[in-house]
Protein backbone atom coordinates (compact mmCIF):
# COMPACT_ATOMS: atom_id res chain seq x y z
CA UNK A 1 0.00 0.00 0.00
CA UNK A 2 2.80 2.37 0.99
CA UNK A 3 4.74 1.47 -2.15
CA UNK A 4 1.70 2.12 -4.32
CA UNK A 5 1.16 5.59 -2.91
CA UNK A 6 4.88 6.34 -3.17
CA UNK A 7 4.91 5.21 -6.81
CA UNK A 8 1.95 7.47 -7.51
CA UNK A 9 3.68 10.43 -5.90
CA UNK A 10 6.90 9.81 -7.82
CA UNK A 11 5.02 9.40 -11.08
CA UNK A 12 3.22 12.64 -10.33
CA UNK A 13 6.38 14.71 -9.89
CA UNK A 14 9.10 13.90 -12.37
CA UNK A 15 10.67 17.30 -11.70
CA UNK A 16 11.19 16.82 -7.99
CA UNK A 17 11.72 13.12 -7.98
CA UNK A 18 14.91 13.33 -5.89
CA UNK A 19 13.28 15.15 -2.98
CA UNK A 20 10.04 13.23 -2.93
CA UNK A 21 11.86 9.96 -3.54
CA UNK A 22 14.21 10.60 -0.63
CA UNK A 23 11.35 11.45 1.71
CA UNK A 24 9.29 8.48 0.58
CA UNK A 25 12.30 6.16 0.85
CA UNK A 26 13.07 7.42 4.32
CA UNK A 27 9.44 6.86 5.26
CA UNK A 28 9.58 3.32 3.88
CA UNK A 29 12.67 2.61 6.00
CA UNK A 30 10.96 3.98 9.10
CA UNK A 31 7.88 1.87 8.32
CA UNK A 32 9.97 -1.27 7.95
CA UNK A 33 11.79 -0.45 11.18
CA UNK A 34 8.48 0.14 12.98
CA UNK A 35 7.10 -3.18 11.73
CA UNK A 36 10.24 -5.11 12.54
CA UNK A 37 10.51 -3.62 16.04
CA UNK A 38 6.73 -3.73 16.53
CA UNK A 39 6.76 -0.07 17.52
CA UNK A 40 3.30 1.36 16.93
CA UNK A 41 4.39 4.86 17.94
CA UNK A 42 6.60 5.08 14.84
CA UNK A 43 3.85 4.26 12.35
CA UNK A 44 2.69 7.87 12.07
CA UNK A 45 6.10 9.05 10.85
CA UNK A 46 6.29 7.24 7.47
CA UNK A 47 2.71 8.32 6.74
CA UNK A 48 3.62 11.91 7.62
CA UNK A 49 6.79 11.75 5.49
CA UNK A 50 4.86 10.43 2.51
CA UNK A 51 2.28 13.15 3.09
CA UNK A 52 5.03 15.78 3.00
CA UNK A 53 6.41 14.20 -0.20
CA UNK A 54 2.93 14.43 -1.70
CA UNK A 55 2.64 18.06 -0.64
CA UNK A 56 5.97 18.82 -2.35
CA UNK A 57 4.77 17.03 -5.45
CA UNK A 58 1.59 19.08 -5.47
CA UNK A 59 3.46 22.36 -5.08
CA UNK A 60 5.95 21.44 -7.82
CA UNK A 61 3.26 20.10 -10.09
CA UNK A 62 1.33 23.32 -10.39
CA UNK A 63 -2.06 24.75 -9.71
CA UNK A 64 -4.39 22.10 -11.17
CA UNK A 65 -6.27 19.91 -8.69
CA UNK A 66 -5.02 16.35 -8.47
CA UNK A 67 -7.98 14.02 -9.00
CA UNK A 68 -6.11 11.12 -7.43
CA UNK A 69 -5.94 12.81 -4.03
CA UNK A 70 -8.80 10.72 -2.52
CA UNK A 71 -6.92 7.55 -3.41
CA UNK A 72 -3.72 8.92 -1.91
CA UNK A 73 -5.71 9.76 1.22
CA UNK A 74 -7.30 6.31 1.38
CA UNK A 75 -3.97 4.65 0.70
CA UNK A 76 -2.17 6.53 3.45
CA UNK A 77 -4.98 5.86 5.89
CA UNK A 78 -5.10 2.14 5.08
CA UNK A 79 -1.33 1.95 5.27
CA UNK A 80 -1.37 3.37 8.81
CA UNK A 81 -4.23 1.16 9.95
CA UNK A 82 -2.83 -2.03 8.44
CA UNK A 83 0.59 -1.33 9.93
CA UNK A 84 -1.02 -0.89 13.36
CA UNK A 85 -2.96 -4.11 12.90
CA UNK A 86 0.19 -5.91 11.86
CA UNK A 87 1.96 -4.72 14.99
CA UNK A 88 -1.02 -5.79 17.13
CA UNK A 89 -0.76 -9.26 15.63
CA UNK A 90 2.83 -9.41 16.78
CA UNK A 91 1.58 -9.42 20.38
CA UNK A 92 0.48 -12.98 19.72
CA UNK A 93 -3.00 -12.76 21.17
CA UNK A 94 -5.06 -15.34 19.30
CA UNK A 95 -8.32 -13.72 18.30
CA UNK A 96 -11.65 -15.30 17.57
CA UNK A 97 -12.96 -15.13 14.02
CA UNK A 98 -15.63 -12.69 15.18
CA UNK A 99 -13.06 -10.26 16.56
CA UNK A 100 -11.01 -10.34 13.36
CA UNK A 101 -14.07 -9.92 11.17
CA UNK A 102 -15.34 -7.01 13.27
CA UNK A 103 -12.01 -5.24 12.97
CA UNK A 104 -11.84 -5.91 9.23
CA UNK A 105 -15.40 -4.57 8.77
CA UNK A 106 -14.61 -1.50 10.85
CA UNK A 107 -11.48 -0.86 8.80
CA UNK A 108 -13.29 -1.34 5.48
CA UNK A 109 -16.10 0.94 6.58
CA UNK A 110 -13.70 3.61 7.73
CA UNK A 111 -11.65 3.35 4.54
CA UNK A 112 -14.78 3.70 2.40
CA UNK A 113 -15.99 6.65 4.43
CA UNK A 114 -12.53 8.21 4.18
CA UNK A 115 -12.52 7.82 0.44
CA UNK A 116 -15.94 9.42 0.25
CA UNK A 117 -14.99 12.35 2.49
CA UNK A 118 -11.75 12.95 0.57
CA UNK A 119 -13.60 12.79 -2.75
CA UNK A 120 -16.17 15.22 -1.37
CA UNK A 121 -13.42 17.61 -0.33
CA UNK A 122 -11.88 17.50 -3.82
CA UNK A 123 -15.28 17.85 -5.44
CA UNK A 124 -16.13 20.87 -3.28
CA UNK A 125 -12.92 22.52 -4.45
CA UNK A 126 -14.21 22.37 -7.99
CA UNK A 127 -17.43 24.12 -7.00
CA UNK A 128 -17.51 27.86 -7.70
CA UNK A 129 -17.10 29.82 -4.51
CA UNK A 130 -16.10 33.29 -3.60
CA UNK A 131 -12.65 34.27 -2.53
CA UNK A 132 -11.44 36.87 -0.14
CA UNK A 133 -10.88 37.65 3.51
CA UNK A 134 -14.09 36.00 4.73
CA UNK A 135 -13.16 32.62 3.24
CA UNK A 136 -9.66 32.89 4.59
CA UNK A 137 -11.06 33.58 8.08
CA UNK A 138 -13.45 30.63 7.78
CA UNK A 139 -10.59 28.38 6.68
CA UNK A 140 -8.34 29.54 9.51
CA UNK A 141 -11.15 29.07 12.03
CA UNK A 142 -11.75 25.56 10.71
CA UNK A 143 -8.08 24.74 11.06
CA UNK A 144 -8.02 26.09 14.62
CA UNK A 145 -11.15 24.06 15.38
CA UNK A 146 -9.49 20.94 14.05
CA UNK A 147 -6.45 21.58 16.21
CA UNK A 148 -8.77 22.09 19.18
CA UNK A 149 -10.54 18.81 18.47
CA UNK A 150 -7.18 17.07 18.13
CA UNK A 151 -6.05 18.43 21.50
CA UNK A 152 -9.34 17.42 23.13
CA UNK A 153 -9.04 13.93 21.66
CA UNK A 154 -5.48 13.59 22.81
CA UNK A 155 -6.61 14.50 26.33
CA UNK A 156 -9.44 11.99 26.20
CA UNK A 157 -7.09 9.33 24.90
CA UNK A 158 -4.78 9.99 27.83
CA UNK A 159 -7.67 9.71 30.27
CA UNK A 160 -8.82 6.49 28.62
CA UNK A 161 -5.34 5.07 28.90
CA UNK A 162 -5.36 5.90 32.61
CA UNK A 163 -8.89 4.70 33.27
CA UNK A 164 -9.38 1.20 34.57
CA UNK A 165 -12.17 -1.26 34.14
CA UNK A 166 -14.11 -1.87 37.30
CA UNK B 1 -1.67 14.44 11.61
CA UNK B 2 -5.14 15.52 10.50
CA UNK B 3 -4.63 18.98 11.95
CA UNK B 4 -1.21 19.30 10.30
CA UNK B 5 -2.67 18.28 6.95
CA UNK B 6 -5.53 20.72 7.18
CA UNK B 7 -3.26 23.58 8.21
CA UNK B 8 -0.82 22.75 5.42
CA UNK B 9 -3.69 22.67 2.94
CA UNK B 10 -4.84 26.08 4.12
CA UNK B 11 -1.34 27.52 4.06
CA UNK B 12 -0.44 26.17 0.62
CA UNK B 13 -3.91 26.60 -0.80
CA UNK B 14 -4.11 22.96 -1.86
CA UNK B 15 -7.36 21.14 -1.41
CA UNK B 16 -5.59 17.79 -1.99
CA UNK B 17 -3.87 18.12 1.37
CA UNK B 18 -7.22 18.71 3.00
CA UNK B 19 -8.46 15.59 1.25
CA UNK B 20 -5.44 13.62 2.50
CA UNK B 21 -6.05 14.84 6.07
CA UNK B 22 -9.80 14.17 5.89
CA UNK B 23 -9.70 10.39 6.63
CA UNK B 24 -7.59 10.97 9.72
CA UNK B 25 -9.85 13.80 10.86
CA UNK B 26 -12.88 11.61 10.25
CA UNK B 27 -11.42 8.78 12.30
CA UNK B 28 -10.45 11.21 15.04
CA UNK B 29 -14.02 12.46 15.26
CA UNK B 30 -15.77 9.10 14.85
CA UNK B 31 -13.66 7.20 17.38
CA UNK B 32 -14.64 9.20 20.49
CA UNK B 33 -18.20 9.38 19.23
CA UNK B 34 -18.47 5.59 19.04
CA UNK B 35 -16.40 4.80 22.13
CA UNK B 36 -18.35 3.81 25.25
CA UNK B 37 -16.78 2.85 28.51
CA UNK B 38 -17.39 -0.89 28.70
CA UNK B 39 -19.33 -2.39 31.59
CA UNK B 40 -18.05 -5.89 32.10
CA UNK B 41 -18.75 -8.52 34.71
CA UNK B 42 -15.98 -11.06 35.06
CA UNK B 43 -15.99 -14.15 37.24
CA UNK B 44 -13.11 -16.53 37.70
CA UNK B 45 -13.74 -20.12 38.84
CA UNK B 46 -11.71 -23.27 39.24
CA UNK B 47 -13.24 -26.72 39.11
CA UNK B 48 -11.38 -27.56 42.35
CA UNK B 49 -9.13 -25.87 44.83
CA UNK B 50 -6.74 -28.75 45.50
CA UNK B 51 -4.72 -30.82 43.08
CA UNK B 52 -1.66 -32.98 42.94
CA UNK B 53 1.39 -32.24 40.87
CA UNK B 54 1.02 -33.07 37.16
CA UNK B 55 -2.76 -32.94 37.45
CA UNK B 56 -4.88 -30.56 35.43
CA UNK B 57 -7.27 -28.00 36.87
CA UNK B 58 -9.86 -26.29 34.69
CA UNK B 59 -10.21 -22.55 35.04
CA UNK B 60 -13.25 -20.71 33.71
CA UNK B 61 -13.36 -16.98 33.11
CA UNK B 62 -16.93 -15.86 32.49
CA UNK B 63 -17.39 -12.44 30.88
CA UNK B 64 -20.71 -10.71 30.49
CA UNK B 65 -21.13 -7.24 29.01
CA UNK B 66 -23.96 -4.75 28.90
CA UNK B 67 -22.79 -3.57 25.47
CA UNK B 68 -20.99 -5.55 22.80
CA UNK B 69 -17.26 -5.57 23.41
CA UNK B 70 -14.08 -7.13 22.16
CA UNK B 71 -11.91 -8.12 25.05
CA UNK B 72 -8.40 -9.45 25.42
CA UNK B 73 -8.38 -11.77 28.43
CA UNK B 74 -5.24 -12.91 30.22
CA UNK B 75 -4.99 -15.03 33.33
CA UNK B 76 -1.56 -14.42 34.79
CA UNK B 77 -0.05 -17.68 35.96
CA UNK B 78 2.82 -18.36 38.32
CA UNK B 79 5.79 -20.15 36.79
CA UNK B 80 4.73 -23.42 38.43
CA UNK B 81 1.50 -23.52 36.47
CA UNK B 82 1.07 -23.63 32.72
CA UNK B 83 -1.98 -23.29 30.53
CA UNK B 84 -2.98 -25.68 27.78
CA UNK B 85 -4.73 -23.35 25.37
CA UNK B 86 -4.55 -19.75 24.33
CA UNK B 87 -3.73 -17.39 27.15
CA UNK B 88 -4.20 -14.47 26.45
CA UNK B 89 -7.14 -14.68 24.08
CA UNK B 90 -9.24 -12.09 22.25
CA UNK B 91 -12.96 -12.77 22.35
CA UNK B 92 -16.08 -10.99 21.23
CA UNK B 93 -18.89 -10.55 23.74
CA UNK B 94 -22.32 -9.53 22.53
CA UNK B 95 -24.58 -7.27 24.54
CA UNK B 96 -26.22 -9.20 27.37
CA UNK B 97 -24.32 -12.36 26.48
CA UNK B 98 -22.02 -14.32 28.79
CA UNK B 99 -18.92 -15.81 27.24
CA UNK B 100 -16.72 -18.31 29.00
CA UNK B 101 -13.01 -18.74 28.43
CA UNK B 102 -11.84 -22.15 29.56
CA UNK B 103 -8.23 -22.85 30.39
CA UNK B 104 -6.72 -26.17 31.36
CA UNK B 105 -4.06 -25.42 33.94
CA UNK B 106 -1.29 -27.95 34.29
CA UNK B 107 0.13 -28.08 37.80
CA UNK B 108 3.83 -28.41 37.08
CA UNK B 109 5.08 -27.94 40.64
CA UNK B 110 3.65 -27.85 44.13
CA UNK B 111 2.71 -24.60 45.79
CA UNK B 112 -0.08 -22.46 47.18
CA UNK B 113 -1.28 -19.96 44.61
CA UNK B 114 -3.81 -17.20 44.34
CA UNK B 115 -5.05 -17.09 40.76
CA UNK B 116 -6.54 -13.95 39.33
CA UNK B 117 -7.87 -11.41 38.97
CA UNK B 118 -7.87 -11.76 35.20
CA UNK B 119 -6.35 -9.01 33.12
CA UNK B 120 -8.98 -7.69 30.73
CA UNK B 121 -8.47 -5.11 28.00
CA UNK B 122 -11.40 -3.81 25.98
CA UNK B 123 -10.94 -1.67 22.87
CA UNK B 124 -13.41 0.63 21.18
CA UNK B 125 -14.68 -0.50 17.73
CA UNK B 126 -12.04 1.56 15.89
CA UNK B 127 -9.20 0.67 18.22
CA UNK B 128 -8.51 4.24 19.33
CA UNK B 129 -9.24 3.72 23.03
CA UNK B 130 -8.52 0.86 25.38
CA UNK B 131 -9.74 0.18 28.89
CA UNK B 132 -7.78 -2.20 31.06
CA UNK B 133 -8.49 -3.71 34.40
CA UNK B 134 -8.03 -6.62 36.75
CA UNK B 135 -11.38 -8.29 37.17
CA UNK B 136 -12.85 -11.49 38.50
CA UNK B 137 -11.41 -11.75 41.99
CA UNK B 138 -8.84 -14.17 43.26
CA UNK B 139 -9.31 -17.90 43.74
CA UNK B 140 -6.95 -20.10 45.73
CA UNK B 141 -5.31 -23.19 44.33
CA UNK B 142 -3.22 -25.59 46.34
CA UNK B 143 -1.01 -27.99 44.44
CA UNK B 144 0.30 -30.75 46.66
CA UNK B 145 3.63 -32.40 46.00
CA UNK B 146 3.44 -35.94 44.75
CA UNK B 147 4.23 -38.57 47.36
CA UNK B 148 7.12 -40.94 46.86
CA UNK B 149 6.46 -44.59 47.67
CA UNK B 150 8.58 -45.49 50.69
CA UNK B 151 9.07 -49.19 51.28
CA UNK B 152 10.58 -48.96 54.74
CA UNK B 153 10.64 -46.30 57.41
CA UNK B 154 13.17 -45.55 60.07
CA UNK B 155 12.36 -47.08 63.39
CA UNK B 156 12.92 -44.91 66.43
CA UNK B 157 15.14 -45.96 69.30
CA UNK B 158 12.25 -45.55 71.72
CA UNK B 159 8.51 -45.74 71.24
CA UNK B 160 5.66 -43.94 72.95
CA UNK B 161 3.07 -45.48 75.24
CA UNK B 162 0.17 -45.51 72.78
CA UNK B 163 -0.73 -48.44 70.59
CA UNK B 164 0.62 -48.30 67.08
CA UNK B 165 2.27 -50.38 64.40
CA UNK B 166 5.85 -50.02 65.58
CA UNK B 167 7.34 -52.96 67.46
CA UNK B 168 8.71 -51.59 70.69
CA UNK B 169 12.10 -52.58 72.08
CA UNK B 170 10.54 -53.00 75.50
CA UNK B 171 8.74 -56.15 76.59
CA UNK B 172 5.04 -56.43 77.24
CA UNK B 173 1.80 -57.56 75.65
CA UNK B 174 2.19 -57.85 71.96
CA UNK B 175 2.55 -60.16 69.00
CA UNK B 176 6.28 -60.22 68.26
CA UNK B 177 8.21 -62.79 70.30
CA UNK B 178 10.87 -61.25 72.53
CA UNK B 179 12.18 -63.79 75.05
CA UNK B 180 11.29 -66.50 77.56
CA UNK B 181 11.43 -66.16 81.33
CA UNK B 182 10.42 -68.25 84.36
CA UNK B 183 6.77 -68.21 85.25
CA UNK B 184 5.67 -65.75 87.89
CA UNK B 185 2.36 -65.47 89.73
CA UNK B 186 -0.12 -63.59 87.57
CA UNK B 187 1.10 -64.92 84.24
CA UNK B 188 -1.67 -66.28 82.07
CA UNK B 189 -1.53 -69.97 81.12
CA UNK B 190 -1.76 -69.19 77.40
CA UNK B 191 1.66 -67.54 77.64
CA UNK B 192 3.37 -70.69 78.91
CA UNK B 193 6.05 -71.92 76.52
CA UNK B 194 5.50 -75.68 76.80
CA UNK B 195 8.65 -76.67 74.91
CA UNK B 196 10.90 -74.66 77.21
CA UNK B 197 8.92 -75.90 80.21
CA UNK B 198 9.35 -79.56 79.15
CA UNK B 199 13.07 -79.09 78.56
CA UNK B 200 13.82 -77.29 81.85
CA UNK B 201 11.31 -78.90 84.17
CA UNK B 202 9.90 -75.54 85.43
CA UNK B 203 7.22 -73.34 83.97
CA UNK B 204 8.54 -70.83 81.47
CA UNK B 205 6.49 -68.18 79.72
CA UNK B 206 6.91 -66.19 76.51
CA UNK B 207 7.53 -62.48 76.49
CA UNK B 208 6.52 -60.22 73.59
CA UNK B 209 7.37 -56.83 72.21
CA UNK B 210 4.32 -54.59 72.37
CA UNK B 211 3.21 -52.60 69.29
CA UNK B 212 3.47 -48.95 70.04
CA UNK B 213 3.36 -45.73 68.13
CA UNK B 214 6.15 -43.21 67.72
CA UNK B 215 6.46 -39.48 67.65
CA UNK B 216 8.24 -38.25 64.56
CA UNK B 217 9.29 -34.65 64.15
CA UNK B 218 10.23 -33.49 60.68
CA UNK B 219 12.80 -30.78 61.22
CA UNK B 220 13.20 -28.75 58.04
CA UNK B 221 16.11 -26.43 57.49
CA UNK B 222 14.70 -23.46 55.58
CA UNK B 223 17.51 -20.99 56.10
CA UNK B 224 18.69 -21.18 52.53
CA UNK B 225 18.37 -23.19 49.36
CA UNK B 226 20.42 -24.06 46.29
CA UNK B 227 18.42 -23.98 43.09
CA UNK B 228 18.92 -24.71 39.43
CA UNK B 229 15.92 -23.95 37.29
CA UNK B 230 12.77 -25.14 38.99
CA UNK B 231 14.54 -27.73 41.12
CA UNK B 232 16.35 -27.06 44.32
CA UNK B 233 17.06 -28.26 47.81
CA UNK B 234 13.92 -26.65 49.26
CA UNK B 235 11.83 -28.41 46.64
CA UNK B 236 13.39 -31.74 47.57
CA UNK B 237 13.02 -30.99 51.28
CA UNK B 238 9.29 -30.41 50.89
CA UNK B 239 8.89 -33.55 48.80
CA UNK B 240 10.77 -35.66 51.34
CA UNK B 241 8.78 -34.21 54.24
CA UNK B 242 5.48 -34.88 52.47
CA UNK B 243 6.39 -38.47 51.68
CA UNK B 244 7.64 -39.15 55.21
CA UNK B 245 4.64 -37.52 56.87
CA UNK B 246 2.26 -39.46 54.65
CA UNK B 247 3.93 -42.79 55.38
CA UNK B 248 4.40 -42.30 59.13
CA UNK B 249 0.81 -41.14 59.55
CA UNK B 250 -0.35 -44.20 57.63
CA UNK B 251 1.48 -46.22 60.27
CA UNK B 252 -0.59 -44.50 62.99
CA UNK B 253 2.39 -42.55 64.32
CA UNK B 254 2.18 -38.99 65.45
CA UNK B 255 4.00 -36.57 63.19
CA UNK B 256 5.01 -32.98 63.89
CA UNK B 257 6.74 -30.38 61.80
CA UNK B 258 9.33 -27.74 62.56
CA UNK B 259 10.33 -25.28 59.88
CA UNK B 260 13.61 -23.92 61.17
CA UNK B 261 14.82 -20.94 59.18
CA UNK B 262 14.46 -17.22 58.76
CA UNK B 263 10.77 -17.72 59.45
CA UNK B 264 10.13 -20.16 62.27
CA UNK B 265 6.98 -22.30 62.30
CA UNK B 266 5.92 -25.57 63.83
CA UNK B 267 3.08 -28.04 64.09
CA UNK B 268 2.65 -30.09 67.23
CA UNK B 269 2.77 -33.86 66.68
CA UNK B 270 -0.58 -35.47 66.03
CA UNK B 271 -1.92 -38.35 64.03
CA UNK B 272 -4.62 -38.94 61.47
CA UNK B 273 -5.60 -37.70 58.04
CA UNK B 274 -6.34 -34.22 59.30
CA UNK B 275 -2.76 -33.90 60.51
CA UNK B 276 -1.54 -34.90 57.05
CA UNK B 277 -3.54 -32.05 55.51
CA UNK B 278 -2.23 -29.68 58.18
CA UNK B 279 1.35 -30.70 57.47
CA UNK B 280 1.02 -30.50 53.70
CA UNK B 281 -0.74 -27.13 53.88
CA UNK B 282 2.03 -25.94 56.15
CA UNK B 283 4.66 -27.27 53.77
CA UNK B 284 3.13 -25.34 50.89
CA UNK B 285 3.80 -22.15 52.83
CA UNK B 286 7.42 -23.05 53.47
CA UNK B 287 9.71 -20.57 51.85
CA UNK B 288 13.18 -19.16 52.24
CA UNK B 289 13.05 -15.98 54.29
CA UNK B 290 16.36 -14.19 54.40
CA UNK B 291 17.31 -13.43 57.98
CA UNK B 292 20.50 -12.81 59.87
CA UNK B 293 18.94 -13.50 63.25
CA UNK B 294 20.61 -16.29 65.15
CA UNK B 295 18.35 -19.22 65.97
CA UNK B 296 18.60 -22.12 68.34
CA UNK B 297 16.17 -24.78 69.45
CA UNK B 298 15.38 -22.87 72.65
CA UNK B 299 12.99 -20.71 70.66
CA UNK B 300 10.85 -23.75 69.90
CA UNK B 301 8.01 -24.63 72.29
CA UNK B 302 8.87 -27.80 74.24
CA UNK B 303 5.72 -29.57 73.04
CA UNK B 304 6.89 -29.33 69.45
CA UNK B 305 9.75 -31.69 70.31
CA UNK B 306 8.27 -34.40 72.57
CA UNK B 307 10.64 -36.60 74.56
CA UNK B 308 11.64 -39.90 72.93
CA UNK B 309 10.64 -38.58 69.53
CA UNK B 310 12.47 -39.43 66.36
CA UNK B 311 13.72 -36.17 64.85
CA UNK B 312 14.28 -36.37 61.12
CA UNK B 313 16.26 -33.34 60.09
CA UNK B 314 16.07 -32.60 56.37
CA UNK B 315 18.70 -30.05 55.54
CA UNK B 316 21.05 -29.01 52.74
CA UNK B 317 23.68 -28.22 55.42
CA UNK B 318 24.30 -24.85 53.83
CA UNK B 319 23.63 -22.46 56.65
CA UNK B 320 26.03 -22.40 59.60
CA UNK B 321 23.13 -21.87 62.03
CA UNK B 322 21.75 -25.34 61.36
CA UNK B 323 24.74 -27.28 62.69
CA UNK B 324 24.69 -26.03 66.30
CA UNK B 325 20.93 -26.52 66.46
CA UNK B 326 21.23 -30.14 65.35
CA UNK B 327 24.07 -30.85 67.76
CA UNK B 328 22.02 -29.22 70.49
CA UNK B 329 19.12 -31.55 69.73
CA UNK B 330 21.43 -34.55 69.89
CA UNK B 331 22.87 -33.31 73.17
CA UNK B 332 19.35 -33.16 74.58
CA UNK B 333 18.97 -36.86 73.88
CA UNK B 334 16.73 -36.77 70.87
CA UNK B 335 16.92 -39.64 68.44
CA UNK B 336 18.23 -37.54 65.58
CA UNK B 337 18.75 -38.50 61.95
CA UNK B 338 20.06 -36.05 59.39
CA UNK B 339 18.98 -36.46 55.76
CA UNK B 340 21.27 -34.15 53.86
CA UNK B 341 19.59 -32.85 50.73
CA UNK B 342 22.66 -32.52 48.59
CA UNK B 343 23.08 -29.09 47.03
CA UNK B 344 25.95 -30.39 44.90
CA UNK B 345 23.86 -31.03 41.74
CA UNK B 346 22.66 -27.43 41.88
CA UNK B 347 26.10 -25.85 42.15
CA UNK B 348 28.27 -25.04 39.17
CA UNK B 349 31.90 -26.02 39.85
CA UNK B 350 33.05 -23.16 37.63
CA UNK B 351 35.44 -22.99 34.73
CA UNK B 352 38.52 -21.32 36.18
CA UNK B 353 41.08 -23.07 38.30
CA UNK B 354 40.36 -20.83 41.29
CA UNK B 355 36.65 -21.60 41.08
CA UNK B 356 37.31 -25.31 40.91
CA UNK B 357 39.62 -25.07 43.90
CA UNK B 358 36.93 -23.25 45.86
CA UNK B 359 34.43 -25.90 44.83
CA UNK B 360 36.69 -28.70 46.05
CA UNK B 361 37.32 -26.91 49.33
CA UNK B 362 33.60 -26.42 49.78
CA UNK B 363 32.94 -30.11 49.25
CA UNK B 364 35.72 -30.99 51.70
CA UNK B 365 34.23 -28.70 54.31
CA UNK B 366 30.88 -30.44 53.83
CA UNK B 367 32.53 -33.80 54.34
CA UNK B 368 34.13 -32.48 57.53
CA UNK B 369 30.71 -31.36 58.76
CA UNK B 370 29.29 -34.82 58.15
CA UNK B 371 32.17 -36.40 60.02
CA UNK B 372 31.53 -34.08 62.97
CA UNK B 373 27.92 -35.24 63.11
CA UNK B 374 28.88 -38.89 62.89
CA UNK B 375 31.30 -38.47 65.76
CA UNK B 376 28.41 -37.07 67.78
CA UNK B 377 26.45 -40.24 67.01
CA UNK B 378 24.18 -38.63 64.47
CA UNK B 379 23.59 -40.66 61.33
CA UNK B 380 24.00 -38.42 58.27
CA UNK B 381 23.02 -39.57 54.82
CA UNK B 382 23.36 -37.67 51.60
CA UNK B 383 20.31 -37.58 49.37
CA UNK B 384 21.09 -36.59 45.79
CA UNK B 385 18.48 -35.26 43.41
CA UNK B 386 17.03 -38.03 41.29
CA UNK B 387 17.78 -40.82 43.76
CA UNK B 388 14.75 -42.41 45.49
CA UNK B 389 14.36 -41.43 49.13
CA UNK B 390 14.29 -45.12 50.04
CA UNK B 391 18.02 -45.39 49.50
CA UNK B 392 19.21 -42.81 52.07
CA UNK B 393 16.63 -44.13 54.55
CA UNK B 394 18.01 -47.64 54.11
CA UNK B 395 21.52 -46.25 54.66
CA UNK B 396 20.39 -44.77 57.98
CA UNK B 397 18.74 -48.04 58.95
CA UNK B 398 21.95 -49.98 58.30
CA UNK B 399 23.98 -47.36 60.18
CA UNK B 400 21.67 -47.72 63.16
CA UNK B 401 21.80 -51.51 63.01
CA UNK B 402 25.54 -51.58 63.53
CA UNK B 403 26.23 -48.37 65.41
CA UNK B 404 25.98 -48.28 69.14
CA UNK B 405 23.47 -45.64 70.16
CA UNK B 406 25.43 -42.88 71.83
CA UNK B 407 24.19 -41.19 74.94
CA UNK B 408 25.11 -37.57 75.06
Amino acid sequence: MYGGVLAYVLAHTPRAIEGTGALGGLGALVLVFALVRANAALVAWPVALLGVAYAIALVVHGSSVDDGAPFVAGGLFLCAELASWSIDERLGIPAERGVVLARAFALCGLATASLAVAALAVALAAAPAGAGLAWTIVGAASAVAVVGVAVALARKAQEAARSRLH
Amino acid sequence: MAAAGLLAGLALGRVELVAVAAPFALAAVLAPALAREPRLQVRLDLDRERALETETVNARIALSAEDAAHADVLLELPSRLSADGDNPRAIAVRAGETRTVELALRCERWGAFGLGPALVRVRDPLGFFAWEGRLGGTVPLRVYPSVEALHALLSPLETQVFVGNQVSRTKGDGIEFADVRPWAPGDRPRRVNWRATARRGDLWVNEQHPERNTDVVLFLDTFTTAELGMRGTLDQTVRAATSLAHRYLQRKDRVGLVSFGGFLSWLLPASGARQLYRIVDSLLQVDIVLSFASRDVNVLPPRSLPPKSLVLAITPLLDPRTGPALLDLRARGFDLVVVEVSPVPFVDPGERELERLAYRLWRLSREATRTRYRHAGIPVVEWIDGVPLNIPLEEVASFRRYAVPARA
